[in-house]
């Protein structure tokens, strides 16, 4: 009984109360019926005692019903970036960050580590940006490589590799953003629009009285074509 | 009942977040690591009886129905369908937290018997402002290419194939054409607005001459976490504070 009681609660703290429409007639008075989220089984529910086969073998699955085949992918999955090629041929390892409470990327501390913000698309995510930002410099370590950006001639060439595919791209623009209308400037990172690669490091000037550089550099690049699997996996 | 064809469905049909949610990762231990099945009877014309470990959970169901989901214990669990014409039994082996479908469909070929191909829902969390979308070829169609606002996002999908992406939330037109033919839909345009942080399944049903609709239903998926930053912090030394920058912009076409 406990067991049962236990399951309720988690499925009513993990079911929103929304409507669901299908986009067929036949099954709208399904999911018009079936959303009730309220309290007790909804209708369907197996409980483990029905479901499950029993230890003493009674009904267990006969041997006519053979596994059931799985789907298979129609194309590669998505992933998270891993590492950047700059136009330089220097290569950049790249880690999946966050946006912290007070609304500033986790970047690395790292300077040779960019960060991938997690909350925009991935290596062959049909729209949006993909944004890879890095520190320009550290008082600790000196220059970093995404220096080279403040520099980047148009139609650069950028690889972005994953666990498995490589996706290249070319620069279109560069932009100097003051860092403080970051927040208004959000279509450079939004996942639609067009696939976009967004590069992002620190420019001058360096004012070190107020918070030390002023401008952000913002390099975009589309892709030159579509992610191509790797053999290096 | 109607079926509704995409002809028909011009006015905008609003997918949301459904009765199911998918238990973030902290909340998998407390909810008993049991697992769902949901079964979709994607046969036109058909009305069949379906039983899932022995018990019916639907009889006559007409194509375009998805049952459950049902939560189950993981392991390995029989389903069985029964109609004129179908009698297809499989087993599936269910994971602790994981979301099965089920799906009785036809394949490409007009007369060939009716199948069941099983799909995994992918339920990684994802972050605010994107949808993910599953589409499964489950359609008496050849390969089929699925546009999203006139942008080809799965190309040369064939029967029993599904392709899924993470997409923005919000509202899209979705087509389906013959792989490579941007002639003749056989599906759309569409409009659908998908919610944020949800995953919706979408089986495709019928065949070119009768017609085809979309079979979907959805769940919410847990927080991927990470709003927008609003404040991006790059560099402390000052070392490149007196280079000039000089922007530019050329037209994409042109790289």
């Amino acid at each position: 009984m406990s067991g049962k009681r236990v399951r309720h609660r988690a499925r009513r703290r993990a079911a929103p109360v929304v409507a669901a429409v299908v986009l067929t007639g036949v099954g709208s008075a399904w999911a018009l019926s079936g959303i009730d989220p309220g309290p007790g089984p909804e209708r369907g529910a197996l409980s483990a005692e029905d479901a499950t086969p029993s230890a003493s073998g009674n009904g267990s699955p006969s041997p006519s019903a053979s596994p059931a085949t799985p789907g298979r992918r129609a194309s590669a999955r998505a992933e998270r970036p891993g590492q950047i090629r700059l136009p330089s041929g220097t290569v950049v390892d790249v880690e999946a960050v966050s946006t912290r409470a007070d609304g500033s990327l986790a970047i690395p501390d790292d300077i040779r580590v960019a960060g991938w913000w997690r909350g925009g698309s991935r290596i062959g995510d049909p729209f949006g940006a993909t944004l890879i930002a890095a520190h320009i410099d550290s008082t600790v370590q000196g220059l970093g490589p995404y220096a080279e950006l403040l520099g980047v001639q148009p139609r650069a060439r950028i690889v972005v590799r994953t666990a498995t595919q490589r996706q290249a791209f070319r620069v279109t623009s560069l932009q100097v953003v003051p860092r403080d209308r970051l927040a208004g400037a959000t279509d450079l990172f939004s996942v639609s629009g067009p696939r976009r690669l967004v590069m992002v490091t620190c420019a001058g000037p360096f004012d070190a009285d107020h918070g030390g550089y002023q401008n952000l550099a913002v390099v975009t690049a589309r892709p030159a074509g579509p992610p191509v699997r790797t053999t290096s996996g | 009942m109607r079926v509704l064809t995409g002809l028909a469905l011009s006015a905008a049909v609003t997918l949301v977040a459904t009765a199911t949610g998918v238990a973030a990762a902290d909340d998998a231990g407390s909810a008993g690591g049991v697992g769902h099945v949901a079964v979709v009877q994607a046969v036109p014309g058909a009305a069949v009886d379906v039983h899932i470990d022995g018990r019916s959970v639907g009889t006559d169901v007409t194509g375009g129905q998805v049952l459950g989901p049902y939560e189950v214990a993981p392991g390995r669990h029989r389903i069985d369908f029964a109609a004129s014409g179908i009698d297809q039994s499989v087993t599936v082996n269910v994971k602790a937290d994981a979301f099965h479908d089920v799906v009785l469909h036809l394949q490409e070929s007009p007369g060939a018997a009716a199948s069941v191909t099983t799909y995994r829902t992918p339920t990684s969390p994802i972050a605010a402002g994107k949808a993910r979308v599953l589409v499964a070829h489950t359609a008496a169609v050849g390969a089929v290419d699925v546009r999203f606002d006139g942008q080809a996002v799965f190309t040369d999908v064939t029967n029993g194939e599904y392709a899924e992406a993470d997409v923005p939330a919000g509202r899209h037109v979705v087509t389906l054409l013959p792989a490579g033919d941007s002639s003749g839909p056989l599906l759309g345009p569409l409009d659908v607005a998908l919610a944020g942080r949800t995953i919706t399944m979408a089986y495709a049903m019928g065949n070119a001459d009768d017609g085809m609709t979309l079979v979907v239903h959805s769940l919410r998926l847990a927080d991927g976490g990470s709003l927008m930053p609003t404040t991006i912090g790059t560099g402390s030394a000052g070392l490149v504070g007196e280079v000039i920058v000089t922007p530019f912009a050329i037209d994409s076409d042109e790289r």
